[in-house]
């Protein structure tokens, strides 16, 4: 009987202890669920509720849309209405979506809001959909005149999103450029390229590297040369060195020429282009150094002709220094043709100083054209000599036919053959 | 054993209000972490608009904008305006989105201090006269005060400032959903000129929002004794007409416009519009026009839109068609689209041109374009002989000199 009452006691107070802990789990249940100041934090929970319901509203209301446009807002602010095609462009997922936000704008935002509407609209359709997104905004006509505003959202897409950008490169650049049973080449009036070299131009600021390897590796065509001037163009602002070495580093012959070219290009642009000129030299053979120092030198020696002069003049005797030297020298002659004269007078008339001779006689030949006729006639090679000759001497008779005629008919030392060269058949 | 139990009761008592208010104390924190709309959110915080420009990310889709455009409908003093304008400004040039603030800026302070907006923005000066913050200021001035933004530009510009234009158009923009009328007079009231045009942008896209009746009869109040102008006007009618309303009533309006000249700038129009639509259905009209002197420049409009996104395809339409004047400007657009694909192609098409002075014309244009995109592709068709002839191809090569 004892035992019975024991065992009832303790049940019972298992009981207790069970109502005690459910008692304390509904307390915190309450606690919880029952606001601080019941009117306020109902307001609050209300208020989410309400901007929840409003947020499902507006995209409910933006698929119905899709079936039936909806017309424009009235004209509040500026903002508003942003806001609105904001919301529009929120709701939309698949291409129909987006080409019906973009029949929208095109028909109903004025034109001082249609660049800032299809702005937002592409950036929110690259978010979605890039590859859709470049195909479809080469077609906006509107685009293709004034493509500055939207084109500036392509590069920010890219700059924040460099590995969805380089997937694009790939699909957009795998060699269908070159099949035009599937996309045209992109040439003036057919393809604007102007978006995807706005990605190549943010890519230049977020995986310039990555995006350098895979450009140097596609299948050549017109719109490779130039992505890769794009990317080299911001790239090499920010990092020199990095360009030389993807430069160097690029296999395909093609693209090696073509990205040693363009590197060289922007080295000879700077004030100092001794480190370009370091690596231009420091390249494995001399057919590349070649190609690098030549695009260098042009570009130096137009902006500081004399101290090009200067560091051609050092090289060795050799195939480097004759071949770079008729950019230095046109440049020069333009400002100081006795300074190039000096420089080609240490030298005998021969095939390693005939390109030097021909730079300096066009050159000079511009404002002296019998200067450049005497100098053009000591050209050892006798096809080069006769096509300098007659550049030289048709330049002027466009110029001045009476002068160049008068010359022709009185001049007893004239340039061998330039009569017959010139004469009309 | 009862003050057992009194001492129990109480410890439950005790744990019930503890538990209470320990679910009460995490109650908000569950709250706070509900799903609001972010944008709304971050459109109310207090963080100044310019710093919301800045300093948002935009990991997903326009949020930061969001909250800008919000925040500039924000009741605002004109003092917090001049702060926020002159901390975008100095960006403008550079980037496109601080010009875009700076318009919505300018748009919305109007929307709230006009005249004091107006008259701050228009002390700003520009390399170019024409100063767009001033435009949009005025433009949202005039679309709730017309007359008080007119006088103010009376007031403030004579007839001789070389803005006024500009400024009548903003007022045109502005007033033109309110009063489509009184926009036109202020429109017409504009010298002839690219303002003037740019403005029919403006009631044109007042009269669209009323549909396609409103455009034609809004059409209409524009005189006709300029006619490039009122070509201009067409051209924007019909650019603001409904998709699904150019091939019946537009076609049907073109027709029966009386003056030839504004009849073709309508069909032209009307062709570039519906031509990438359907192409099909567009050149089945175009080939069917009576006007047979207009008929190729309509075809024109189609042909180069087509050819810019299926050139082949369109080179192949007009092989099948029997060479005639009225394909001479067609036969041009599409060489255009093919050239980079297939010289050969490109130039026996060019060959079928009619009139020549226009196919000389249009090998040497051709030549010189495709000559300037891939020069080593081009010299080396232009040395072997083709379709093009001797002396313009002797041209060609001369510019590689």
């Amino acid at each position: 009987m004892s035992t019975t009452n024991k065992e009832r006691s303790l049940s019972s107070k298992i009981v207790l202890i069970g109502m005690a802990g459910a008692s304390c789990v509904l307390a915190f249940w309450f606690g919880r669920v029952l606001p601080k100041d019941p009117a306020s934090a109902s307001q609050e929970t209300n208020n989410q509720k309400s901007a929840m319901q409003k947020s499902v509203m507006e995209n409910r209301r933006s698929r119905i849309s899709r079936a039936a446009p909806r017309p424009h807002p009235e004209r509040k602010t500026e903002a508003s209405r942003s806001l609105a095609i904001i919301n529009r462009i929120d709701g939309c997922f698949t291409r129909e979506d987006f080409m019906d936000v973009l029949s929208s704008i095109l028909l109903n935002s004025d034109k001082t809001e249609k660049g800032r509407h299809l702005a937002l609209l592409f950036a929110g359709w690259l978010e979605e959909d890039p590859e859709t997104a470049l195909s479809e905004v080469r077609r906006v006509e509107l685009l293709r005149h004034d493509w500055a505003r939207t084109g500036a959202t392509f590069t920010k897409w890219a700059t924040e999103n460099p590995s969805e950008a380089l997937d694009l490169l790939r699909t957009s650049l795998d060699g269908r450029q070159l099949d035009p049973s599937a996309l045209p080449p992109f040439l003036d009036g057919v393809d604007p390229p102007e978006f995807l070299f706005s990605i190549v131009h943010g890519l230049a600021d977020s995986d310039p590297v990555n995006a350098g390897k895979f450009l140097a590796e596609i299948a050549d065509s017109p719109v490779k040369t130039n992505a890769m001037e794009v990317l080299v163009q911001q790239w090499f602002s920010a990092e020199p060195g990095q360009v030389y070495e993807w430069a160097a580093s690029v296999t395909d012959s093609k693209a090696r020429d073509q990205a040693l070219q363009i590197a060289g290009t922007k080295a000879g642009q700077l004030d100092d282009p001794s480190l370009g000129l370091e690596w231009a030299q420091s390249l494995p053979n001399e057919a590349d150094q070649l190609k690098a120092l030549r695009p260098l030198i042009n570009q130096w020696a137009g902006q500081r002709p004399a101290d090009a002069l200067e560091w051609a003049a050092k090289l060795p005797d050799g195939d480097t220094k004759f071949s770079v030297m008729p950019d230095v020298i046109y440049s020069l002659t333009v400002i100081d043709a006795d300074a190039a004269a000096d420089w080609l007078d240490q030298y005998e008339a021969s095939p390693q100083i005939d390109d030097s001779v021909e730079a300096y006689s066009l050159s000079v030949g511009q404002w002296s054209p019998v200067t450049g006729l005497g100098s053009a006639d000591v050209i050892t090679d006798a096809a080069q000599r006769e096509r300098t000759l007659i550049r030289i001497y048709e330049n002027w008779a466009t110029t001045d036919p009476a002068a160049s005629q008068a010359y022709l008919d009185n001049e007893p030392n004239l340039p061998a053959g330039l009569r017959e060269l010139v004469s009309p058949q | 054993m009862i003050c057992s139990s009194k001492t129990y009761f109480i410890l439950w008592l005790g744990a019930i209000v503890a538990a209470f208010f320990f679910g009460r104390s995490s109650a908000p924190l569950e709250l706070a972490t509900q799903p609001l709309d972010s944008s709304l959110a971050n459109g109310r915080s207090s963080t100044s608009p310019v710093n919301r420009i800045s300093s948002s990310a935009s990991n997903s889709r326009s949020n930061y904008k969001n909250a800008y455009l919000h925040s500039l409908d924000e009741p605002r003093e004109h003092e917090d305006f001049v702060t926020d304008f002159e901390t975008l400004l100095p960006d403008y040039e550079n980037n496109p989105e601080s010009h875009d603030a700076l318009w919505m800026l300018a748009d919305s302070w109007a929307a709230q201090h006009p005249e004091r907006a107006v008259a701050w923005l228009s002390a700003l000066s520009f390399s170019d006269a024409r100063n767009p913050y001033l435009f949009s200021g005025l433009s949202q001035w005039a679309s709730q005060d017309p007359s008080a933004a007119a006088a103010w530009v009376k007031q403030n510009f004579s007839e001789q400032n070389e803005t006024l234009s500009y400024l009548k158009a903003s007022l045109v923009r502005g007033i033109a959903k309110q009063d489509p009328d009184r926009a036109v007079e202020i429109l017409l009231s504009i010298p002839y000129g690219p303002e003037r045009i740019g403005a029919l942008d403006f009631v044109f896209s007042s009269w669209a929002e009323q549909g396609s009746n409103a455009i034609f009869d809004g059409l209409e109040s524009i005189p006709a004794d300029v006619l490039e102008f009122r070509k201009q006007a067409i051209k924007k009618a019909v650019g603001h007409l409904p998709p699904e309303e150019l091939p019946e009533i537009a076609t049907s309006w073109a027709q029966e416009l009386e003056n030839a000249e504004e009849r073709l700038s309508a069909q032209r129009a009307i062709a570039a519009a519906w031509g990438p639509q359907d192409t099909t259905a567009a050149l089945a009209w175009a080939t069917d026009l009576s006007d047979e002197a207009h008929r190729g420049e309509v075809i024109g409009e189609i042909a180069t839109r087509w050819a810019r996104v299926e050139p082949l395809s369109a080179s192949a339409w007009l092989t099948e068609q029997e060479p005639a004047p009225e394909l001479d400007q067609p036969a041009r657009s599409i060489a255009r689209s093919t050239i980079g694909i297939s010289p050969d192609l490109a130039f026996s098409q060019i060959e079928r041109i009619t009139s020549e002075a226009f196919r000389r014309d249009t090998f040497e244009h051709l030549g010189r374009t495709w000559l300037a995109d891939q020069p080593s592709k081009a010299r080396a068709y232009f040395e072997k002989d083709s379709a093009i002839p001797l002396d313009i191809r002797t041209t060609l090569l001369s510019y590689f000199r």
